[in-house]
């Protein structure tokens, strides 16, 4: 045994009566420590990554194809005016056209990324109605 | 498991295995009344274990009785 370890351990059984004041019980232990150990390795790993998305001045997203926002961080929603990612959430529940003045344009700024040009933040709408 | 005078007392057959090994660095036991009590293995949930095992156990034949008896 390990010194300072800990192990999780799944134990389940089921139990036959013998007779009064007998049972046999069936015991089956399943060691879950390399299961849980990796959980606590992913944990991290999302508290570390969610503390870069959460704490980052730079407005950081995830959408669909489509144009779904799927999650903004909070940077991003007060780069539009908004109070909460949630607020900018409902705001743009319609697709991401809704922020570009131009209707074509990001469709244009996905083929600009395809070539690894970062399109330019200028002509995107305030939730205030204001062209940044 | 056995019960007398309403004390439980457990009697551990454990077969050898990687695992038993790996813990407790033994290869089984026959016939112990603890299974995980260990100068070097704490299991903080024992006491709380032994009493949902007594109470599983005192259950078992209550819930076969009323099987037999519908």
């Amino acid at each position: 045994m390990k010194p300072d370890h800990t192990y999780w351990l799944h134990e389940r059984g089921t139990i036959t009566p013998e007779g009064p004041g007998r049972w046999l019980v069936f015991g089956l232990v399943i060691d879950l420590s390399a299961l849980k150990e990796a959980e606590q390795v992913i944990r991290a790993s999302e508290a570390r990554y969610r503390d870069l998305f959460e704490g980052a001045v730079e407005g950081v997203f995830q959408s669909t194809p489509e144009g779904r926002f799927v999650s903004v961080n909070p940077s991003l929603a007060r780069i539009f005016g908004c109070a909460t990612p949630a607020d900018f959430l409902a705001l743009t529940e319609n697709g991401a056209k809704s922020l570009y003045v131009s209707a074509g344009r990001r469709e244009e700024f996905f083929f600009e990324l395809g070539s690894a040009i970062v399109s330019p933040i200028s002509n995107r709408k305030c939730a205030v109605g204001m062209v940044a | 498991m056995t019960e007398v005078d309403g004390k439980m007392s457990w009697r551990f057959d454990v077969p050898a295995s990687g695992l038993q090994r790996r813990i407790f660095g033994c290869e089984g036991l026959s016939g112990s009344p603890v299974l995980y009590e260990n100068d070097n293995f704490k299991v903080p949930e024992l006491s709380e274990m032994y009493v949902l095992g007594a109470t599983a156990c005192r259950a078992a034949p209550r819930a076969m009785s009323k099987s037999s008896a519908s």
